[in-house]
Parts: structure tokens; C-alpha cells; sequence
């Protein structure tokens, strides 16, 4: 090819690829070419971060009713049978807690702790055995915390007492990696995924007041950190 | 190649064929479009519900109506007066809450699972929905909100 051919052939590609991209750009405006592509996340991932960001302010207010950070999960359990001492179930599977006997606390409503004993050492089957004196009473059983040691009022070894029946409320996941699982059920086919595995507790003590750091990975961009960090509050 | 010999001239005229082929292939594609209101009406649509949701929480309604101890005794009639009213009288709404990921309440607090949620989509191809994500609860608590624009769209061709 000529010099003159070769000049002429790269002139006639580049004045075809400038009208095609100008033909695209003005049509981009409505964003209907953007969408027929690409659909359109802003929203949900503005939505994503508004609320850990507001997930953050509430771990560190005094609005948060999660006992300890530390427990991944928690029930809410209700018996409207006396029992001394009744044995509740619990409704906790195999695999979330290791040790029964020193992973459970059972607190009331208000998040006191109330000295209850366990009936079991493994899952599924520990029952918390307690005295119900007035029904119906209400608590949240908190599990799934590996590194908790026994407390002090708790027998060391199973106890038993007389079975009753509970009505048991939805298993839920600790406030920080729960928005996470959330998240991912909402957008399964968004394109947008979060590493869950990365959220973690980064106010150490007390563990009631936390940030969350996420990494959220989508089709066309990363994000990697700790949203709108804040300092931990003494 | 030299376009003034034979071969180069053949070659040069198939390349402008296939350019010209490929342009009109680009700019005769489909805007994908299933209802009377373009991606732009539903993208205004989607943020204008976003922005009443904030709203509503920034100012603490949903925070007053929602009953984050039993989510079933939430206000819900309150939460779709609130909302309806911050819409525009030509844009109705739907609201669904999503509680978990497991179970979903309709706007009159009926529950039902999550699967059963939604608006029947063949019906009404021209609402958007947006979700908007209540955090200041152990819950995970997300509304969806469906909207219909009835002074949207434009004419049918």
C-alpha cells in the first residue's frame, strides 16, 4: 500500500469511528444506550452506602440492641409455661457454635444477662435451662462466638430440667455482617457483590460500637475500605 | 495493497462495505424498551423515590413508624400516607418491605415470603421500583418502592 493509500484508509477508520461515537454519546444522553449495556446501579450502590453508613452511627449509638458485637447470632424466644427450671429450646444448628456451655448468653429485652444453664455441649440440642416463675417470658439467646469462655454463674456441665415448648423468632445475623448478607440477597444479579468475609469490628472495646469495612466488587468498579470511618467511641 | 491495481481496489471496497454494514447494524439497534415511559422517565422515577425515602428517614418517620422490636406491629397505613404524600398527585405508588431476606410485608402489613413479593410485571411494564434500606435496626430492612408515573410516557407508535 501506498503512502498516500494508507492515509487515506486511516482517515476514512478514524472519521468512521468519530461518528460512531458521537452517535452513541448523544444518544447516551437519555441514558438509553448506557442502559441497553449496562443497567443502571447508581441508586443501589448509593443505597448501599447510605445505609452502612447509618449502620455505623447506630452501632455506636446508644439506640444499638446487639448484647456483643462478638456473637454472630441471636433468637428471640418466647415460653408461656413456668417450669423449675424449664428447658427451652433453642433452635440453634449444627455447625454455628462449638461449645453449647460456653458459647450461649441469654439476656432479657434489655439486654441484662440473665444466669441461665445449658443442656446440651453441641448442637443441635442445646436447650437453656432457666426458672419461669411468670409467663409469658420473653429473652434473646446470643451464640456463635468462639472465643467466649464460660461464665462464672454457669454449671460446667449439662443440665436438665422439664421440657417446654417456645415460639421462636427468625435466627438473626450480628448487625455488621448481617446489612452485608442482606445486600447480597437484594442483588443477586446486579453485578455488585460484597466480600462479606471482610466485615469486621474495628472498635475493638467496647464491642457495641463499630465501624464496617467492606470490600464491594461490581462488573466496572472496586471498592475496597472502610465506609465513612469514624472514630471509635470511648 | 495499491488501490489503483485490481486487488487493492476489491479490497478497499470490502472494507467500506463491512463498515457501512456494521453502522447501520449499530444504529438500527432496538432501544430496549418495554413500556410507554423511556429509560429516563424511570431513571427520574427511581430517584425521586430514593430522595422521598431519604427524606423520610432524615427526618425520622420511618424511624417513628417502624417497629424495629416486632416488625410486624409497624405503622403501616402511616408509612404509605407519609410516602403517597410526598409524591406528586399523578405518581402512584406501591411500597413491599423486605425483612432478612426471607419474608416480605405488603403495604397493608400482610406477610407473605419473599418470593411472593413483588408487582405482577406483565401488568404494569411502566413502574420502576427502587430499594431503599431502613439500618438503624438489628433487622435488615428494605423497602421497595413501586412507582407509576400516569402523566408519564408518551404516545403509542
Amino acid at each position: 500500500m501506498t503512502k498516500k493509500g494508507q492515509f487515506w484508509l486511516m482517515a476514512i477508520v478514524l472519521a468512521y469511528l468519530a461518528i460512531v461515537t458521537m452517535f452513541f454519546y448523544v444518544r447516551s444522553v437519555d441514558r438509553s444506550a448506557v442502559n441497553f449495556f449496562e443497567p443502571n446501579l447508581d441508586l443501589d450502590f448509593q443505597n448501599m452506602i447510605s445505609a452502612i453508613k447509618t449502620r455505623n452511627d447506630w452501632l455506636r449509638s446508644g439506640a444499638n440492641d446487639w448484647y456483643d458485637l462478638a456473637w454472630q447470632y441471636r433468637r428471640r424466644i418466647e415460653v408461656s409455661e413456668t417450669g423449675s427450671p424449664a428447658e427451652i429450646p433453642t433452635g440453634v444448628g449444627a455447625g454455628k457454635v462449638s461449645d453449647c456451655i460456653a458459647d450461649f448468653r441469654v439476656v432479657n429485652l434489655t439486654n441484662s444477662e440473665i444466669h441461665a444453664n445449658v443442656s446440651a455441649t453441641t448442637a443441635p440440642g442445646c436447650n437453656i435451662t432457666i426458672g419461669v416463675s411468670t409467663t409469658p417470658f420473653a429473652f434473646y439467646v446470643y451464640y456463635g462466638n468462639p472465643s467466649a469462655s464460660t461464665p462464672s454463674y454457669r454449671q460446667a456441665t449439662p443440665q436438665q430440667g422439664t421440657e417446654r415448648t417456645a415460639t421462636m423468632g427468625p435466627e438473626l445475623e450480628v448487625p455488621t455482617r448481617g446489612l452485608c448478607t442482606h445486600f447480597n440477597d437484594l442483588y443477586p444479579r446486579s453485578g455488585m457483590q460484597l466480600n462479606c468475609s471482610l466485615v469486621n469490628v474495628t472498635c475493638p472495646t467496647p464491642r457495641t460500637q463499630a465501624n464496617i469495612s467492606i470490600q464491594l466488587q461490581s462488573t466496572n468498579f472496586k471498592f475496597n475500605g472502610t465506609v465513612f470511618p469514624q472514630s471509635c467511641a470511648a | 495493497m495499491e488501490l489503483n491495481n485490481r486487488k487493492g481496489f476489491f479490497y478497499f471496497v470490502e472494507l467500506m462495505i463491512i463498515l457501512i454494514v456494521i453502522s447501520v447494524i449499530l444504529t438500527h439497534f432496538p432501544v430496549v424498551q418495554k413500556s410507554n415511559t423511556n429509560f429516563q422517565q424511570h431513571e427520574n422515577l427511581r430517584q425521586y423515590g430514593f430522595g422521598v425515602m431519604d427524606a423520610l428517614d432524615d427526618v425520622g418517620i420511618l424511624s417513628r413508624y417502624i417497629n424495629t422490636t416486632n416488625f410486624g406491629f409497624t405503622n403501616f397505613t402511616a408509612l404509605r400516607a407519609f410516602t403517597q404524600a410526598s409524591f406528586p398527585e399523578p405518581i402512584k405508588i406501591q411500597l413491599e418491605y423486605i425483612l432478612n431476606s426471607t419474608t416480605c410485608y405488603n403495604q397493608s402489613g400482610y406477610m407473605q415470603l419473599l418470593g411472593n413479593c413483588g408487582l405482577n410485571e406483565s401488568a404494569r411494564q411502566d413502574a420502576a421500583s427502587v430499594l431503599y434500606t431502613f439500618a438503624n435496626s438489628s433487622d435488615q430492612i428494605t423497602i421497595k418502592i413501586n412507582m407509576v408515573n400516569l402523566f408519564g410516557g408518551q404516545a403509542a407508535r
